[in-house]
């Protein structure tokens, strides 16, 4: 097993109401009424992903799928349960969000690759060619500000892939830059996908879904609503809508 | 926090990103550090000994006093807002790349520092144009800094973890922080306050650690008594100790709400 869940459970204490002022705290205060409610995020999940796996999320808007790929990363701690992943572990979502706008593309390469926990000095080996990959080596030393938002997915991406990881969180990504930015990232993926490495894919692209995912989560809530072959799973989350 | 000390090379990366990126823009680059404060100094130097002729009790040496006040000033203001925005400046990298959980708001506060250190620089510029004897204990200087840096971070994560459910908090800190920058002796000496008013400024940990700088640099009658020094760095570390633990609390909150 390369993913392990045990018995999860996220959950935090948020302002009852989307209260979020010290102001309407005050108010509320006075008023006597409740200040904090606890949000659950995630409820009791279970779930094993085995190696080279490819799994699909589903589910509504807020029922928990970019909460279950930040518990996997160990971006969130559990409230309870746990977690257990084997391997490198990389998230791929918003790619680029972590950009430095007065860092230049290959300071941005060193920082970004660090902190996806690679070493400096294997960085600066591969920077020209991640540089080469994303189409921007003449851009190698002008300030990220400067680039469109297609280059900054484009060089995110560069980076995240160019070491295969492991394990590999996938949230709505690939709908970013051009038509060949497109048709080369999906190359990529699917590569690293039939070379092993094990993937969790959360989209609304339910004909994605059903091409790659070998099995399908359906989240509802945060909790399991089913969970099994993915065509299944798919036409009956779609019944709901009807 | 061990794991933090093993990723000390991404620390020192980002707290280098910090510095390089905020004067990449500017001819000047890493001299506006200098020049801030010794620009804010002159202008009160002016205002406060030509204008209101303000005197030191027992004579001179009022830009250096002011100086070495304002280098724990501007550690306030600009380290206790860093690392209290230090997760929603960074929250692309928070919400999408593991790190560790104090990572952010220590490369805030040590960034902090360093200008803090560059500030020694017009100190020691203030002392010989004031033609006062350059003290070998200036050197302790930046050890009582990084009590400060503490004492600051420690607030910054109190604030960090309130502004999860607040967003109005920082509005309000910022004039918290102006109250507490009046309620320490920076622009006027402890020794004009007398009775209850004394008591209040002296149970300030800053008005403690500004007292500290004073005895490094320029006088050892500014030194606060021990009781006070026991006091200010108790504090900082209960201040400190229990901003990680409310952090550690509120820190799935932190990240959901950015």
């Amino acid at each position: 097993m390369t993913i392990w869940i045990e018995n999860l459970s996220m959950s935090y204490l948020a302002p009852a109401e989307s209260r979020n002022s010290l102001k309407s705290t005050a108010v509320a205060l006075v008023k006597g009424e409740k200040l904090l409610e606890r949000r659950i995020a995630i409820q009791n999940l279970n779930l094993a992903v085995s190696k080279g796996e490819i799994l699909g999320v589903v589910g509504r808007n807020g029922a928990g799928k970019s909460t279950l790929l930040k518990l996997i990363a160990g971006i969130l701690p559990p409230t309870s349960g746990r977690v257990r992943t084997t391997g490198s572990v990389a998230a791929m979502v918003e790619l680029g969000a972590g950009f430095h706008p007065e860092l230049t593309a290959h300071e941005n390469i060193i920082v970004y690759g660090r902190l996806l926990g690679r070493e400096i000095r294997e960085l600066k080996e591969s920077a020209d060619e991640i540089l080469c990959w994303a189409d921007l080596s003449e851009r190698r030393d002008d300030p990220v500000r400067t680039f469109s938002s297609g280059m900054m997915a484009r060089l995110g991406f560069a980076i995240a892939t160019d070491k295969q990881p492991e394990i590999l969180l996938v949230d709505e990504v690939l709908a970013v830059g051009d038509r060949d930015f497109q048709t080369r990232s999906s190359e990529r993926m699917s590569t690293m996908m039939k070379s092993g490495s094990t993937v969790v894919l959360v989209s609304h692209d339910l004909n994605v879904l059903s091409n790659l995912c070998h099995r399908t989560l359906w989240l509802d809530k945060g909790q399991a609503r089913m969970l099994g072959e993915s065509n299944e799973v798919i036409s009956s989350y779609l019944q709901t809508f009807t | 926090m061990t794991s933090l000390f093993s990723h000390k090379d991404l620390v020192l990366l980002l707290v280098n990103r910090e510095l390089v990126s905020r004067y990449r823009r500017s001819i000047l680059g890493i001299a506006w550090s200098l020049l801030t404060p010794m620009a804010l100094a002159g202008v009160l130097y002016f205002v406060l000994s030509t204008v209101f002729k303000a005197r030191l009790p027992g004579g001179s040496g009022y830009a250096a006093f002011l100086m070495s006040g304002l280098i724990l000033s501007n550690l306030l203001n600009q380290g206790a807002n860093s690392v209290g925005f230090s997760y929603s400046a960074n929250a692309g990298v928070i919400t999408k790349i593991r790190t560790h959980i104090l990572m952010f708001p220590i490369v805030s506060i040590l960034s902090s520092f360093v200008n803090f250190l560059l500030g020694i620089i017009p100190l020691i510029l203030f002392l010989i144009l004031e033609d006062k004897p350059i003290k070998l204990s200036l050197v302790l200087i930046p050890v009582i800094g990084v009590f400060i840096s503490i004492l600051i971070l420690g607030i910054g994560l109190h604030i960090s973890s309130l502004a999860a459910r607040y967003h109005d908090i920082h509005g309000i800190m910022s004039v918290v922080y102006n109250v507490l920058g009046y309620a320490t002796p920076i622009i006027y000496p402890l020794s004009i306050t007398q009775g209850l008013v004394r008591e209040i400024i002296s149970l300030n940990p800053f008005t403690n650690y500004v007292e500290l700088i004073r005895a490094c640099a320029i006088d050892s009658s500014y030194m606060p008594s021990f009781g006070l020094i026991a006091y200010t760095l108790i504090l900082t570390f209960i201040v400190l100790i229990t901003g990680v633990s409310r952090l550690r609390k509120s820190y799935p909150a932190i990240v959901e709400a950015l």
